[in-house]
């Protein structure tokens, strides 16, 4: 059971790395990004071709994929959903569910179906393990994938605080037309704030790539989970979402251990209940929200 | 010499033309206040100016350059800045961050956070307190101090003393007064005697046109008063 749990919390890491790309881009645009899982994949496929064709570690790929999935992220905001976001909160949504089919399906014609993994590429690191006293083992990737989240998130929130272009994208995600009276170049600020989500997407997209296998309609579980584990920390909040993957990996371990088909449905049902509860407690919110709906 | 000058300026809110056709040319150093009953076009004419709110005919030009092309935060760089109605501060963030953004534009010049707390000594103990914590007056002088970070050569207040108590009021005031030295200032001020006393130069607004411009001094409460319902249109 111990070793169950432990191999959670390592689980609800990835999940948070996954995740914080997804939730960095909702509290500072707005926007909820359904192709972030197809992205993460692409940045997967990505790092297969350097590693397959050009013989490039995936470790050093990422020194190319990350800047390449930031350029991505930024051309996407300018080009795509700056644009889709004057027309109201609901078309950069339906957009990016869009971009997902497109990206799944491109993937698809220019890879095949065949299943592929990053572990061949990275010698033993995707199977070595550190044994602890009392049998325990915890895998070297895991740990690597849960100190990177960490040290990704503690560098996010200090960008976000202390640098000059960190603030502005704080304001222009409170106010943009306030922002751009004190000088912010608000459109430049999102675009960043896309490249950077996106950057960390690479990284994302690299450990899954990594830890499992993927092909290319695996974007959209990883969407769930990523929206899941957003969910659960708060929206908004990147400590919480770190939180967040560590409660939705452990509520899927506890639904597998009362039956073995319940590792997703375990998952689902804490999703749900924090749903819930969250709504429950901003009743009076909810409630004023359907009214105006109504009238 | 003339510093700011509109040329046949039109702004609209959709159908409704909220300003039509103004001329006006201010001079460096003038200090400008803007008076009119609600809805008669203020707001939106300071809006219009900063670049919030794209104006749809005319010219705005700034020494001699036409900035109307410009957005918001291009003409913040340029040198036009506004203390926006209601403060619109970055709540979820001190005052010393709402100050450093308010420096982004990068101008140069002799404005810094340390500067800021001088002419607002208010602000001192609250310099790590959130906007959103701030009484209104801290707010205000928070708000002021932002747009000043920016060194502007000409300063927009949009109702400065908008709920606070007279006492916040001459406070704020008191402090434009320290440093409004060189710059040019156009303030939009419900507070007919404010107006009168600080500026010197009074512009009355109607419908969306100036029914009255005249040196602050040259000009009694009566005069103002009757051009802010009109009664003197036609007489002008």
């Amino acid at each position: 059971m111990l070793s169950n749990l432990i191999q959670a919390i390592f689980l609800g890491g990835y999940y948070a790395m996954m995740a914080c790309g997804l939730s960095f881009m909702f509290s500072v645009m707005r926007i909820i990004n359904l192709a972030h899982g197809s992205l993460a994949i692409l940045s997967a496929y990505l790092l297969f071709v350097l590693a397959s064709k050009f013989g490039i570690n995936p470790f050093i790929g990422l020194l190319i994929i990350i800047p390449v999935m930031a350029a991505i992220g930024w051309l996407l905001q300018r080009r795509v959903l700056d644009r889709s976001a004057r027309s109201g909160e609901l078309l950069p949504v339906l957009t990016t569910f869009g971009l997902a089919i497109v990206l799944d399906n491109l993937m698809f014609q220019r890879f095949g179906a065949d299943t592929r993994s990053l572990a061949p590429y990275i010698g033993d690191l995707s199977w070595d393990s550190y044994t602890l006293p009392g049998g325990l083992f915890i895998g070297k990737l895991q740990i690597l994938i849960l100190v990177t989240v960490i040290v990704v998130i503690g560098a996010l929130q200090l960008f976000l605080k202390r640098t000059q272009l960190g603030r502005s994208i704080r304001a222009t995600a409170m106010d943009p037309d306030t922002a751009g009276i004190v000088g912010i170049d608000a459109k430049r600020a999102s675009a960043a704030a896309a490249a950077i989500a996106m950057a960390t997407v690479a990284l994302a997209g690299a450990f899954l790539g990594m830890r499992a296998t993927f092909e290319p309609y695996s974007g959209g579980p990883q969407l769930l989970s990523a929206f899941e584990a957003t969910v659960i920390g708060g929206l908004g909040s990147l400590w919480g979402t770190l939180a967040g993957g560590v409660i939705l990996a452990v509520a899927q371990t506890l639904g597998a251990s009362v039956h073995p088909q319940g590792f997703l449905l375990g998952g689902h049902v804490a999703f749900l209940l924090v749903l819930f509860f969250r709504l429950y407690r901003n009743r009076e919110i909810v409630f004023a929200w359907l009214k105006r709906r109504q009238a | 010499m003339t510093q700011f000058v509109l040329e046949n300026l039109d702004v609209r809110h959709g159908q409704l033309k909220a300003v039509k056709d103004v001329n006006l040319s201010i001079g460096r150093g003038e200090i400008l206040a803007l008076v009119g009953a609600n809805g008669a076009g203020k707001s939106t004419l300071l809006r219009s100016l900063a670049g919030a709110h794209k104006a749809s005919a005319g010219r705005i030009l700034l020494d001699g350059n036409d900035i109307s092309g410009l957005t918001s935060f291009q003409r913040v760089k340029a040198g036009v800045s506004l203390v926006p109605e209601g403060r619109k501060l970055f709540q979820d963030m001190s005052v010393e961050e709402n100050l450093i953004l308010g420096g982004i534009a990068g101008r140069g010049g002799s404005w810094t956070v340390a500067k800021v707390f001088e002419a607002f000594p208010n602000l001192v103990k609250r310099r790590n307190a959130k906007a959103s914590t701030l009484s209104g007056g801290e707010q205000q002088a928070t708000a002021i101090g932002r747009a000043l970070m920016s060194n502007p050569t000409v300063l927009m207040l949009d109702e400065i003393s908008l709920g606070l108590s007279p006492a916040a009021v001459d406070l704020v005031y008191a402090s434009l007064n320290t440093v409004k030295a060189g710059t040019t200032i156009v303030l939009v001020e419900q507070e007919l005697s404010r107006a009168l006393q600080f500026a010197t130069r009074i512009v009355c607004m109607l419908e969306g046109q100036f029914v009255l411009d005249r040196p602050a001094k040259a000009v009694t409460r009566e005069e103002v008063t009757a051009s802010y319902f009109g009664k003197n249109r036609g007489a002008h």
